[in-house]
């Protein structure tokens, strides 16, 4: 109906570029490329009604060896079959073979730049092989006889004497030990510190005992070796684990402590005590009593006995360096004991927010995930730039030694590292992804939280990861991967599996579901899938139930694909109703005519003298007619013309409406949500959002109309910065120069030069806090 | 030779590079080298040595570059230099970073008034001049 009324021109022009076929259906269902759904893993993205998974308990007996820095640990294995397969076989991770000097790791290593063979890799290069890697010594089973095992680089298998049927456990023993790599020359998720001051060792110790591989529905028993990258695929289980180490060494370590009156001081205890129920840290030990430790010579050895209850891995931390703090903290019915353990290396920074930084944490993912189960949460300070384990975390950043100050990168640093390490006991300690096939699953859903806690940690946190306009630079780069990339094959593993799905994640939040509905659903899925283990699939289909919104488009673009999101404002046009009235239109075209512009030739010939004015007998009909007189033949087509509606179909028939036509072109690929911020000739603001569908048709060009009375001065699109658009220059209507870099420097600089010239006088005020301005 | 691996921490930035974008005008040639603070050798917060760095690691053959400061937003130093006109392609020696990490990358793009002319150039080596874009 409304087609009739436009004018005709133009709009065959739209129809055609509407018409034209997009490459591909950006919006078709992702069941062709998603596993097809069953009894463990629903089409809803739930576990099924026969979901199960395979379960080990451990108790093991490990020794911290202080003066060749070993690790030498004896344990049992009770492994609980609750697959619907007989197994004839187990097998076990041996991480701490990549540092075989015959490992994969290392012959997979790709040449350097030869030229440019930088002088401290070269030199390590060039040291003593570092002989790391296990020894296992026999396996056995209850009976103590000899189980025969094979060693397939990081894994082992263990042949069973007869196949272990569904829903039998199968118990079995073994002693390893091997040597501790010095983190100073091969650094890792694991490792000793040396401090050559004092003379002592700092241990962070993880993947220090053959671990159960997993058994799943999906991929049978995980076979992808440990290259270094791809972190862990686990299996829950109860730990009983004693730990014997100097006897003046603090252990700190995953589980609750069962021996504190053979380990701590009754000062100790008491301070714990204390600690549970205050209202800010406790130091349990403090860094006098530490430095002063740093002295002592060991007269024994002590055995630290911890108890962990439904954990998919057991860490722990050792050293006669360690301060000591710790604050109770009630999460939902669980009460929590935050504690955090440091060198003095690591105040005045340490003792003031790593304490601080796991409580804020704990509060803010479970909001949006669940209560915080466990019974402690620690962050210890060494060597490990930041890792994760459960209860138990691994996190560098200290102030500088000489002088103890730190600048704001450290600050932020640390407080960020250790809300994204205790922020992983959710994923994927608890949320249990394999991290061997998808980083992404876990780094990309705990670095999307940890924006959101750095956002109430103060204003204006500066987050590296999560504001859409931050990661432009790694959509427009050669090293961008689709995010379903596995672990070991991403280039730019920060950019991708952090902080690209942490951006996707905000934009699904903010620009597509709202709040509202994305927190449902990702809590939705977070309860689904506590203490369980989803896979890729499982996310987005349950993000897709629980929001009850169809977003296989968006996974498709920005999980599977390297699109970008670059919409441009191609143009404008503008369409008013054709009244038919003769009365209305032929003035209307008359000045349209007569606006039109008059040619160079044309003027400069008007003062030419013409033929006809010579012989104003050439003059006919056709020289006095006016093509925009109404003439009756016009009046009586209009009056037929209006017969054909009702009276209130003619009311329609307004011109002062004006029907706005803005084209956009779809240039990065991704199908995106469309912002658009119309500001009017009155200089009145109106946002139009529009959801990503608008491209479902056409996903390379379409026209988005917008009706008004008023008059359009101009066009934003994305104002908010918030679709990782990469390219701004051409999203205003009409173009606005884009302020570059350089120039928005020259300008501060320019304004604050006039600031130091006000301020010449003035001093300014020492920093405060110990902290680098 | 057999080499160690660099085993990632889960959360450092994983990727030591450098984006540097060179900007000709008919009159002046801007230029933004964007780097990781922390990878720096130096004190990030001082301008003059960040300065001097980057002006012994970065050049553009027979230009005299000048360096108009820099700006640190806690994670990344930008830093601005400014040089006499220059015609595309641009002979470049770009050793930012590249003794100090075996896997330092260094991008840069070059654009004329703004607009990318052809491909980024990745620098892994040291001290070779090469021609951009
Ligand atoms: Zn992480």
């Amino acid at each position: 109906m409304i087609r009739t009324l436009l004018a005709g021109i133009a709009f065959v022009a739209i129809a055609a570029a509407q018409n034209k076929k997009s490459p591909a259906d950006k919006f078709r269902q992702l069941e062709e490329v998603l596993p097809t759904p069953n009894d463990q893993r629903t089409a809803s993205g739930a576990p099924g009604h026969k979901y199960w998974q395979q379960r080990a308990d451990y108790s093991i007996d490990v020794e911290l060896d202080d003066v060749n820095q070993r690790i030498v640990g004896k344990g049992t294995v009770t492994y609980h079959n609750n697959s619907p397969d007989a197994l004839n076989y187990l097998w076990l991770q041996l991480d701490q073979n990549i540092w075989d000097p015959h490992s994969d790791t290392y012959l997979t290593e790709t040449a350097p730049d030869w030229k440019k063979f930088p002088l401290p890799a070269f030199r390590r290069h060039m040291d003593d092989v570092f002989e790391g890697g296990y020894t296992v010594g026999t396996v056995r089973d209850e009976q103590g006889r000899e189980l025969h095992k094979h060693i397939n680089r990081t894994m082992m298998r263990v042949d069973l004497p007869s196949p272990l049927a569904p829903g039998k456990s199968f118990v079995f023993s073994l002693d390893w030990n091997y040597k501790i790599n010095n983190s100073k020359r091969i650094s890792g998720r694991t490792g000793a510190e040396y401090f050559p001051k004092d003379g002592n060792w700092l241990y962070e110790i993880a993947q220090w005992f053959p671990r159960m591989a997993a058994y799943t529905d999906v991929n049978g028993w995980q076979h992808k070796q440990f290259l270094g990258t791809g972190e862990f695929t686990l299996e829950f289980g109860d730990y009983k684990v004693r730990i014997t180490a100097p006897n003046d060494h603090i252990v700190a370590s995953t589980g609750v402590l069962q021996n504190p009156n053979e380990v701590l001081t009754a000062v100790q205890r008491q301070r714990l005590q204390q600690a549970h129920t205050a209202k800010k840290p406790v130091m349990i030990v403090t860094e006098a009593e530490a430095t002063a430790n740093e002295k002592s010579k060991p007269t024994g050895k002590k055995t630290w006995v911890f108890h962990a209850e439904n954990v998919r891995d057991f860490a722990f931390a050792s050293s006669r360096k360690f301060a000591w703090d710790a604050q109770g903290h009630t999460s939902g019915s669980n009460t929590v004991m935050a504690m955090s353990y440091y060198p003095k290396e690591g105040n005045p920074l340490w003792e003031r927010y790593s304490t601080h930084a796991i409580i804020h944490t704990l509060n803010v993912y479970s909001r949006y995930t669940f209560q915080y189960p466990y019974p402690v949460a620690i962050s210890v300070n060494g060597p490990v730039g930041g890792m994760e384990y459960p209860m138990i975390c691994f996190n560098g950043p200290r102030p500088k030694e000489e002088d103890k100050t730190y600048s704001a990168r450290t600050k932020y640093g640390l407080v960020s590292v250790v809300i994204h390490e205790v922020g992983h006991n959710y994923f994927p300690m608890i949320v249990n992804n394999d991290e061997r096939q998808w980083t992404w699953l876990d780094e990309g859903l705990n670095s999307y939280l940890q924006y959101l806690a750095e956002a109430e940690w103060e204003d204006k946190y500066p987050s590296r990861r999560g504001d859409p306009a931050k990661i432009v630079e790694y959509m427009t780069s050669d090293s961008h991967d689709p995010i379903m990339t596995n672990s070991e094959s991403i280039v730019d593993l920060g950019g991708n599996a952090y902080h690209k799905v942490a951006t996707a994640l905000n934009i699904l939040r903010e620009s597509i579901l709202g709040r509202e509905r994305f927190d449902f659903a990702f809590k939705e899925y977070a309860q689904r899938w506590m203490f369980k283990r989803p896979m890729p699939a499982d996310f987005f289909r349950t993000m897709e139930d629980a929001s009850g919104t169809d977003l296989d488009w968006f996974w498709r673009g920005w999980f599977y694909t390297t699109d970008n999101v670059d919409v441009s404002i191609e143009g404008i046009k503008l369409y008013t109703v054709d009244t038919h009235n003769p009365d209305i239109e032929k003035p209307l075209s008359k000045r349209t005519q007569e606006q039109e512009p008059v040619t160079l030739s044309a003027q400069r010939n008007k003062p030419l003298k013409k033929r006809v004015e010579e012989f104003p007998e050439l003059l006919d009909f056709y020289n006095s007619h006016d093509e925009f007189a109404v003439l009756p033949s016009d009046k009586k087509a209009f009056e037929t013309f209006v017969k054909q509606f009702e009276e209130d179909e003619r009311k329609l028939f307004d011109p002062s409406m004006n029907f706005y036509a803005v084209v956009l072109k779809n240039a990065g690929g991704l199908v995106t949500p469309v912002i658009l911020e119309v500001e009017f000739s009155d200089g009145k603001k109106e946002e139009l959002r529009i959801p990503a569908e608008i491209w479902r048709r056409n996903n390379l060009q379409v026209e988005k109309m917008i009706p008004t009375r008023k008059e359009i001065r101009s066009i934003t699109l994305d104002p908010h910065l918030e679709t990782a658009d990469v390219d701004l220059s051409n999203n205003a209507w009409p173009r606005k120069p884009v302020r570059t870099k350089f120039q928005i420097f020259k300008e501060d600089r320019d304004k604050n030069n006039v600031m130091r010239e006000l301020n010449e006088e003035k001093k300014t005020p020492p920093p405060s806090g110990g902290g680098r301005p | 030779m057999r080499l160690l691996p660099i085993v990632l921490v889960c959360v450092a930035h994983t990727f030591h590079v450098s984006r540097t974008e060179i900007d000709l005008y008919p009159d002046r040639t801007e230029i933004v080298v964007t780097l990781h603070a922390d990878d720096l050798p130096l004190e990030a917060e001082s301008e003059s040595k960040v300065c001097r760095y980057v002006l012994d690691n970065f050049a553009i053959r027979d230009a005299k570059l000048k360096c108009l400061g820099t700006k640190l937003s806690v994670h990344f130093v930008d830093v601005f230099l400014e040089g006499p006109a220059a015609k595309a392609p641009l002979s470049v020696r770009n050793r930012i970073l590249s003794r100090e990490f075996a896997d330092q990358r260094n991008i840069v793009i070059v654009k004329r008034e703004a607009k990318p002319l052809g491909k980024a150039v990745e620098f892994t080596g040291e001290g070779e001049w090469r021609s951009v874009p």
